[in-house]
């Protein structure tokens, strides 16, 4: 439904990284990270909120399944290239307070968890700005 | 004769001098003929204190004016040539710098790299994901959906 709102033009939807288990949040990011150099990112993001598996070859083996570039994505993911980027994220989020999760945001004010309440929440916002456009 | 040299002496000076401050002057010319109305002036004073019975001294006065008018000639064409030389100079100097200031200001380099830059930037913008529940949505890793879209949802969230 999220998606819905997403495709009208009214909502775009950010995912930031909170690292709070240790090195398997942290290979799941950097494997979301190195799919997301292949045009991937989203797959593994589902792949991974669906899949408990955090291990290199099982993220390597997803590589493959999507058609990847799976030597690029090894590479990628044993140099950690993108380990400083993750980091930032879950640094900043911290800061800012967001360290449990899940934690959601609607325009910066606090969001509700179950989708149905924040569907409902987007919608009496996309309400009220068009009451302030109009 | 002795004062028919101090005229034609008097007269060098003052033309040496309007050529000289002519240089850097923006209107030399003016300068020039300014000068040359005194000189002129000073010489016709000169011949009528000392024209009365004295022709001799009336022809001799006439040869100084043609000396010093001669003089004049020489001292305005030599300021003419060095003030055409310095405008050359300054012309110069100035398409050097403007030449410089533009190396400065934009390497040719600098200027290329946007336009080799602009096809991954836009890749950077974002690509449209083409399968899945999100098939026809603009992405660009974390980040789906239009920029511009009035309402931001942001999760805060660990795969775990």
């Amino acid at each position: 439904m999220i998606e819905e709102l997403v495709r009208t033009g009214l909502v775009r939807f950010e995912y930031i990284y909170i690292l709070n288990h240790g090195l398997p949040s942290e290979l799941g990011a950097l494997a979301t990270e190195c799919g997301g150099d292949q045009g991937h990112w989203w797959d593994f993001h589902d792949h991974f909120m669906t899949s408990w598996d955090f291990s290199r070859d099982g993220a390597v083996a997803f590589a493959a399944s999507l058609s990847l570039d799976t030597e690029q994505f090894a590479q990628c993911l044993d140099n950690q290239t993108h380990l400083e980027a993750v980091e930032n994220q879950h640094r900043a989020a911290a800061e800012a307070g967001f360290s449990r999760t899940p934690t959601v945001r609607i325009n910066g004010n606090g969001g509700a968890i179950v989708a149905d309440a924040l569907i409902e929440q987007v919608m009496e916002l996309a309400a009220q700005l068009q009451e302030e456009e109009g | 004769m002795m004062l028919k040299l101090g005229l034609a002496l008097v007269a060098v000076v003052l033309l040496l001098a309007a050529c000289s401050s002519g240089a850097d002057d923006p209107q030399p010319a003016q300068e020039r003929s300014a000068a040359a109305t005194v000189v002129q002036d000073q010489q016709e004073q000169s011949a009528t204190s000392y024209t009365a019975g004295e022709s001799e001294s009336v022809q001799d006065d006439a040869e100084s004016q043609e000396s010093a008018q001669a003089a004049q000639t020489d001292q305005s064409e030599q300021a003419t040539a060095d003030a055409d030389d310095s405008a050359a100079a300054q012309q110069s100097e100035a398409q050097e710098q403007s030449t410089e200031a533009s190396t400065e200001d934009a390497p040719p380099a600098q200027q290329e790299q946007p336009v080799e830059d602009e096809p991954e930037q836009q890749a950077m913008v974002g690509q449209i994901i083409e399968s899945g529940h999100r098939a026809g949505l603009l992405a660009n890793r974390n980040i789906v959906g239009d920029l511009d879209a009035p309402i931001v949802i942001t999760e805060y969230a660990d795969f775990l």
